[in-house]
């Protein structure tokens, strides 16, 4: 019980999230209307999923330092969480362009960012599954989830910066910066990313849990 | 280390010159390639048409072409490497070599696709420049994969899931460029993405050198 306390929290932030997200006071804007409120389960989706790939990629790093199978359990499995993250990110963006821009999904940088980093990260996972040898596949995937975090950082932070972009914060769009004048929307917005990476780390402490139970099978 | 490196480049190219089928395999793939895609146009493409077929071709040839720098080599032959030569100066051999290998098999498909399928480019030199740029980082991600794929059965499908959404940030800039170099815009125009292709190259060239090393021992 001692240890639980971010759990608990985590539930906690997430009821405030939903109750608040979904009911608070929200400021009326042109187009957007109530979609504003996919602000407090779109973006800290995203968040949490470069924690995660974050997360994996150091220990990726000490995996490669160690040898220890423990960190090479945690890289995979937060990869794992990280892809499902990202795939609830996808959609959640995807129903939102379609009542606000109209469409599902267009050829924009930061949403083919957002695809290729899912691709990404599939591809870390075939190629896990294609190395027999416990040692080997901890080694030759680290050397390509580092590989690959840094790309997908180019694709995700650098690539949108450079194009235009109908994404909000890019191109001249508002981004939440300017949403939250009134304050109401922060006080909903810092508790959500919180609560949905705390999310994100729970998840990631149990899969690692089983993997390591699976490994002792023999 | 420089002389080194040198050695190393040369000793590739020497075997390459002696095994001609492989090389000339390649040559083959690149002129067939353009070939079709004259056959089923038959006429002046619209420069988007150009620029899709020209990469989509250079790419495959890339993967073809550097693919066997890893995925070809014996055990015994990778022993024999590993006594001798230190994996920093091991890598950036391959990866000068494999440069120079993709910017001739790259010029040679902009001569024959520009003999056959017309000519849009109005900026040649930024065109060429942008070309070379991107032949730089390609061969610094295909030779890097090469070696990962290597280490994971050998096969080439592996070998183009894993790169293939890497290479894409490298891609969208190249095609972009190219984009320009039609419609005609000056180098200054288009020095922020001449710019951030430099910078990737780079980050691609220092990560292959940090990670390589940890795929060497076996």
């Amino acid at each position: 019980m001692k240890n639980s306390w971010w759990k608990i929290l985590c539930a906690l932030l997430l009821v405030y999230t939903f109750i608040a997200g979904f009911d608070g006071e929200v400021p009326a804007r042109f187009i957007l209307n109530e979609t504003i409120r996919n602000l407090y389960f779109h973006v800290p989706m995203w968040f949490t999923m470069i924690f995660l790939f974050g997360v994996s990629t150091v220990y990726s790093i000490l995996y490669l330092r160690s040898s220890d199978l423990q960190h090479d359990r945690i890289a995979s499995a937060a990869a794992n969480v990280g892809l499902v993250f990202g795939i609830l990110g996808t959609l959640t963006g995807s129903i939102w362009a379609k009542y606000t821009w109209g469409a599902w999904w267009t050829n924009d940088v930061k949403l083919n960012g957002a695809a290729v980093s899912i691709i990404i990260y599939i591809a870390y996972l075939i190629l896990r599954g294609s190395v027999e040898d416990e040692f080997k596949k901890g080694r030759v995937s680290a050397v390509y989830n580092i590989f690959a975090f840094v790309m997908m950082l180019v694709l995700v932070m650098v690539m949108p910066r450079i194009y235009d972009s109908l994404h909000p914060g890019n191109g001249g769009n508002p981004a939440f910066n300017q949403y939250d004048l009134d304050r109401n929307m922060r006080y909903v917005f810092y508790p959500a990313v919180a609560g949905w990476i705390l999310l994100g780390i729970w998840i990631l402490s149990l899969r690692t849990r089983i993997a390591k139970l699976e490994s002792q099978i023999p | 280390m420089l002389k080194e490196i040198f050695a190393m480049v040369l000793f590739d190219a020497r075997t390459e010159l002696r095994r001609r089928y492989a090389f000339g395999g390649i040559l083959l793939y690149v002129v067939a390639a353009v070939y079709v895609s004259y056959l089923c146009f038959l006429r002046v493409l619209e420069p988007e048409t150009w620029n899709a077929l020209f990469w989509i071709i250079i790419l495959f040839a890339a993967i073809n072409g550097t693919a066997k720098s890893f995925l070809s080599e014996t055990k015994g032959k990778m022993l024999y490497y590993y006594f001798m030569v230190r994996p920093g100066v091991f890598i950036l051999g391959r990866t000068f070599y494999n440069t120079l290998l993709l910017g001739f098999m790259g010029l040679l498909c902009l001569g024959i696709f520009m003999l056959l399928n017309g000519d849009p480019v109005s900026n040649f030199p930024l065109f060429l420049c942008s070309l070379l740029l991107g032949v730089i980082g390609l061969a610094a991600v295909f030779t890097l994969v090469s070696a990962i794929a290597s280490k994971a059965g050998q096969n080439l499908t592996l070998m183009s899931i894993l790169s293939f959404p890497i290479v894409l940030p490298l891609l969208m800039i190249l095609i972009r460029l190219t984009n320009f170099s039609m419609s005609g815009m000056s180098f200054s125009d288009s020095l922020n993405y001449l710019l951030s292709l430099l910078s990737l190259d780079i980050l691609m060239f220092v990560l292959s050198v940090i990670l390589f090393p940890y795929l060497w021992k076996e």
